[in-house]
């Protein structure tokens, strides 16, 4: 796994990425500190960090997409598959190179309170417990653009992938606010994922009878509750939805909560993303 | 030690590997050959872990390449087709990355990769990004990366591809001196490569094992029909008299005549040279030349190939690929 690492990271140095990465979070962070706490006299460091999140939007699928694809366009994925090391590690490697290229810009951002401190009273823990969120935030996002970009050999896909997912990701709250929370409506709208997931698993899996057991295992349930306890389904889709927001977890943080269970939320998306990795590229070696 | 039992890959109902065992417990050069699409990549693939099989066993040294997978690849170096190297590297980072994954000692590794890069000419080229390096060079870091920690098995598929003639001459080298201490598997389109490096050669055709033997049994095949020529000068009716008349010539043709030449193609027996170049000395019909023409890898390639169906038993040797 270390060697994996130290190569992945020197890769980030030797090409553009890692320096457009990083170009790109500082500026953005220099431009909001400026605007925010400069422009509007506030020593609220928490407001710019939450404003941050949108940049990783463009961000993260750029510093992601080759992580894997550029691997396959090279070959040099075989060379992965030959040497003794197993498909976890090289995932893991490749995942904390990522964690340690994020971290950069979160240690600069670190100093920012320290210089705001000098023209107003900045709360130091909000500030620092946002941007501790922020880089699990970070890493948990790096997990998936590690998934998208496993999925395919070509780097704009692997990006615009990643970054529809985030964009939905990030519009959730909006849409889980504004949609309906009656039961009927509820019903159609899990039936709809229901069968967009058993297309999912028939399209990965080839196998029709994997796809019909998803979608009997979903909607059978899902039609008893509705015809027999319909209240019980009321404003579920909303919560349900509210699941996948995950820049909507970094809220408390700004409002000055040290919010632990988006600290393990943020862990667990890493580790399922990880995992999802690891069987997309193991998946490949049974092809 | 390589062992391989029944190995099968199917991709859907296309079989691309069909059970396929074969045995190679000793150090030699190894040539792999077989037509295009008939399962040599997806063997290599296999053998070197790259690819899970169907069906069937590898064994690396007795360690099992599905059971225990890391064990069994640090027995083995593989050159792919395409060198897999990073071009944004140099030689001496890249090599320092795998001898890494390869979990070489920290305090030989530098020491193993100064000898790969010298054993492989790349040395003057250490510090240059792959990236601006030739193709050549490119397929010897390929090669060093491959041998890096002294692997027992080395698997090369067509590592003179694209390199210069001298290059050629240098890599040829190195494949038999690495074969005099490792097991190594050489696959090559040239045929004359396998020949002049190879002591043993494997044929497959449609992922099937069709010839397994050591080189020179393999081109001096008993079974292989040889033929002899004759050049002579005389009239074709006297010289073919002759032919008839002393033992061990078998069904003597007129293959060509020019003036007062003529040369005759014939099926021997026995070696009937001396005794031919006698009669025909009495006959008044000079000797320029009598050789018995051996059956090159090339012919016995195509013919293996023809037997099981890939080619036509015209096809010449151009059109191997």
């Amino acid at each position: 796994m270390l060697s994996v690492y130290k190569k992945e990271l020197k890769l980030y140095f030797v090409t553009a990425s890692g320096y457009v990465f990083l170009t790109f979070m500082l500026l953005a962070a220099g431009l909001y500190t400026s605007l925010v706490n400069f422009v509007y006299y506030s020593p609220a460091f928490e407001y710019v960090v939450k404003d941050m999140c949108f940049v990783l939007l463009i961000t993260i699928p750029l510093l992601t997409m080759r992580v894997f694809s550029d691997e396959k366009k090279q070959r040099t994925d075989k060379l992965l598959c030959l040497l003794p090391i197993d498909v976890k590690s090289v995932v893991l490697g490749k995942f904390f190179a990522l964690c340690t290229i994020t971290l950069i810009p979160a240690a600069v951002m670190c100093l920012y309170p320290f210089i705001l401190s000098m023209y107003g009273a900045v709360s130091f823990k909000t500030a620092f417990s946002c941007i501790f969120a922020f880089f699990m935030l970070e890493c948990a996002l790096c997990a998936v653009g590690m998934f998208t970009s496993s999925l395919t050999e070509n780097q704009i896909i692997s990006a615009l992938l990643c970054f529809g997912i985030l964009l939905i990701s990030y519009m959730l709250p909006t849409i889980s606010e504004n949609i309906s929370s009656a039961s009927a409506f509820t019903f159609r709208a899990f039936t709809v994922c229901a069968v967009a997931a058993a297309a999912v698993i028939l399209i990965a899996s080839k196998k029709i009878t994997a796809a019909l057991a998803v979608l009997i295992a979903i909607e059978v349930p899902l039609s008893v509750i509705y015809f027999k306890y319909n209240a019980l389904l009321t404003g579920k889709f909303a919560s349900f939805a509210d699941c996948f927001a995950v820049f909507k977890r970094i809220d408390p943080f700004t409002g000055g909560v040290f919010d632990i269970t988006a600290v393990v939320y943020f862990i667990t998306v890493a580790a399922l993303f990880i995992c999802f990795t690891v069987q997309s590229e193991n998946s490949r070696r049974w092809k | 030690m390589i062992e391989i039992k029944n190995l099968s890959k199917s991709y859907g109902p296309f079989k691309a590997v069909d059970n396929l065992s074969f045995t190679i417990d000793n150090n030699c050069v190894f040539g792999f050959l077989g037509p295009n699409g008939a399962g040599k990549s997806t063997t290599m693939n296999m053998i070197t872990g790259c690819l899970s099989p169907t069906e069937g066993e590898i064994y690396i040294n007795g360690l099992s390449m599905t059971d225990n997978p890391e064990e069994a690849k640090k027995n083995i170096g593989y050159l792919p087709e395409i060198p897999p190297v990073y071009e944004d590297l140099t030689p001496l980072e890249y090599l320092s990355f795998v001898g890494e994954a390869k979990k070489i000692p920290k305090a030989q590794l530098k020491e193993k990769i100064a000898q790969v890069m010298e054993k492989t000419s790349i040395t003057a080229m250490k510090n240059r990004l792959i990236k601006n390096l030739s193709k050549g060079y490119r397929q010897r870091v390929g090669i060093a990366q491959a041998i890096l920690g002294d692997p027992p098995v080395i698997i090369l598929d067509e590592p003179t591809v694209g390199l210069d003639p001298q290059q050629i001459i240098e890599i040829r080298n190195l494949i038999t001196e690495l074969g005099k201490s490792h097991i190594v598997i050489l696959s090559s389109h040239i045929l004359s490569e396998i020949s002049a490096v190879c002591s043993r050669i494997m044929i497959i055709s449609h992922g099937k094992l069709v010839a397994l033997d050591s080189a020179q049994k393999l081109v001096g095949n008993e079974n292989t029909e040889k033929t002899a020529v004759l050049e002579a000068l005389g009239s074709s009716d006297k010289i073919l008299n002759v032919l008839k008349t002393t033992p061990g010539v078998i069904s003597a043709e007129l293959s060509q005549e020019t003036g007062n030449t003529c040369k005759f193609s014939f099926m021997p027996e026995n070696d009937p040279r001396e005794r031919l170049f006698y009669s025909l000395a009495e006959a008044d019909c000079p000797v320029i030349s009598l050789y018995i023409k051996k059956s090159s890898l090339e012919e016995i390639f195509l013919e293996i190939i023809a037997e099981s169906g890939s080619y036509s038993k015209n096809t010449t040797a151009g059109g191997v690929k």
